[in-house]
C-alpha cells in the first residue's frame, strides 16, 4: 500500500468515524476529500459526468446512512472506490438492458461521450479512453488517475494482479493506436520547429 | 525509450500516453451543485431515519404493552374498586340505614354528599388522565 493511499485511507476512515458518531458535518469534509476523485472515477467508467455525479451522490448517501459499510473493511478508501465502481457498472448494465431492441438483439453499447473538453487533444484522449472496453478502462483509471499499484487495483476490482497488468498493457496499446494522430501532429510540430 | 512496438517508430511511448491520460483526469471536476445536492439528500435520508426510529420505538412500546394488558387491567380495576365502588357502597349503606332510622331530609343530605363526592371524583380522574400534578379535592362523601 503506497504512502499516498495510506494517508487518504486514514482521512476517509477518520471522517467516516465522525459521521458514525453522529457528526453529520464531517460529511462535508468527506466530500471535500473524496468528491473530486470519486466523480472523476465514476465519470471515467460511465463516460458521462452527470451519471458519475449521480453515482457519487448515491454512494456517499449510503455511506452517511450506514458508515459501517466502509469502516468494517481493511481499506475504507479502496472499498469506497469499489462501491463507486459497482454502482457505475450496475448503471451501465441497466442502460445496456434498456437498449435491447424489439427484436431481442442487443444493440452495441457505445458509452456516450457527453463530456466535452475544449482542448482538441484532450477531447481525442477522452474519445480514445471511451473506446476501450470497460474492463480495460477501469484499470487505466485506477492505475493512472489514482496512482495505484497493480496489487491495489486488483484488490478493488477483485482480480489477480497478473490479470490487471495484462489488461493495462492491452489498454495502453489500444490507446497508442487511437492516439496515433496526436503522435503524427507531434512529429510534424517537431519537423517544423 | 519506445514501448517495445518497433513497428510504430513515431508512436507515443507508455510514459507519454500515461501523461496524456493523467492530464485528462485533471480536467474532470464535480459540478458546483453536487455538494449541496449530496448534503440535502443525506439530510432528507437522516430525517426519514429518525422518523422511522421513532415509529419503531412506538411500535415496540405497543408490542410490550400487549402482554402487560391483563396486569394493567387488574391495577385499574383495583384502583376503580378502591376509589369508586367502596365509597359508593358506603353511601348506599348509609342511605339504607338512614332510610330505616332517620327522616327523609337526612336521606336527601346523604344523597347530596354522594353526588358532590362523585363530581369531585370525576374531576380528579380527568386530572389524572391529563397527567397534571394537581391534587384532587377530598373524596369522602
Amino acid at each position: 500500500m503506497t504512502h499516498q493511499t495510506n494517508h487518504f485511507t486514514s482521512k476517509v476512515q477518520q471522517y467516516t468515524e465522525q459521521i458514525r458518531a453522529g457528526d453529520l458535518a464531517s460529511l462535508s469534509s468527506l466530500f471535500d476529500v473524496t468528491g473530486v476523485r470519486l466523480v472523476r472515477y465514476a465519470t471515467g467508467i460511465t463516460g458521462n459526468q452527470h451519471d458519475g455525479e449521480d453515482i457519487v451522490q448515491a454512494v456517499l448517501t449510503k455511506v452517511a446512512t450506514d458508515p459501517n459499510l466502509i469502516l468494517d473493511r481493511d481499506c475504507s478508501w479502496a472499498y469506497l472506490l469499489r462501491m463507486t465502481r459497482n454502482a457505475a457498472v450496475d448503471l451501465l448494465r441497466r442502460q445496456s438492458r434498456s437498449k435491447v431492441s424489439d427484436k431481442g438483439t442487443l444493440k452495441s453499447v457505445v458509452v456516450q461521450t457527453e463530456y466535452r473538453l475544449e482542448n482538441d487533444t484532450k477531447q481525442k484522449i477522452w474519445v480514445a479512453m471511451n473506446r476501450l472496453p470497460r474492463e480495460q478502462r477501469e484499470v487505466i483509471l485506477l492505475k493512472i488517475w489514482e496512482q495505484m499499484t497493480f496489487e491495489e487495483v486488483a484488490t478493488i476490482l477483485q482480480l489477480a494482479p497478473g490479470t490487471v497488468a495484462s489488461r493495462y498493457r492491452y489498454a495502453i496499446n489500444k490507446l497508442r493506436h487511437s492516439l496515433a494522430s496526436i503522435s503524427v501532429e507531434r512529429s510534424q510540430h517537431e519537423i517544423r520547429s | 525509450m519506445k514501448s517495445g512496438h518497433d513497428e510504430f517508430e513515431d508512436s507515443l511511448t507508455d510514459l507519454e500516453i500515461e501523461k496524456l491520460v493523467e492530464s485528462l483526469g485533471q480536467e474532470i471536476r464535480p459540478s458546483s451543485s453536487l455538494r449541496p445536492a449530496i448534503l440535502s439528500s443525506i439530510k432528507r435520508v437522516t430525517i426519514d431515519q429518525i422518523a422511522h426510529r421513532k415509529l419503531s420505538s412506538f411500535a415496540i412500546t405497543i408490542l410490550l404493552l400487549i402482554p402487560m394488558q391483563p396486569d394493567i387491567e387488574q391495577v385499574s380495576s383495583k384502583w376503580r374498586d378502591a376509589n369508586f365502588f367502596q365509597p359508593l357502597r358506603r353511601v348506599e349503606e348509609e342511605i339504607y340505614l338512614n332510610k330505616k332510622d332517620e327522616s327523609d331530609s337526612t336521606n336527601w343530605a346523604a344523597h347530596d354528599r354522594f353526588f358532590k363526592w362523585r363530581k369531585n371524583h370525576v374531576e380528579q380522574f380527568a386530572r389524572v388522565m391529563r397527567g397534571t400534578q394537581q391534587k384532587a379535592s377530598p373524596m369522602t362523601p
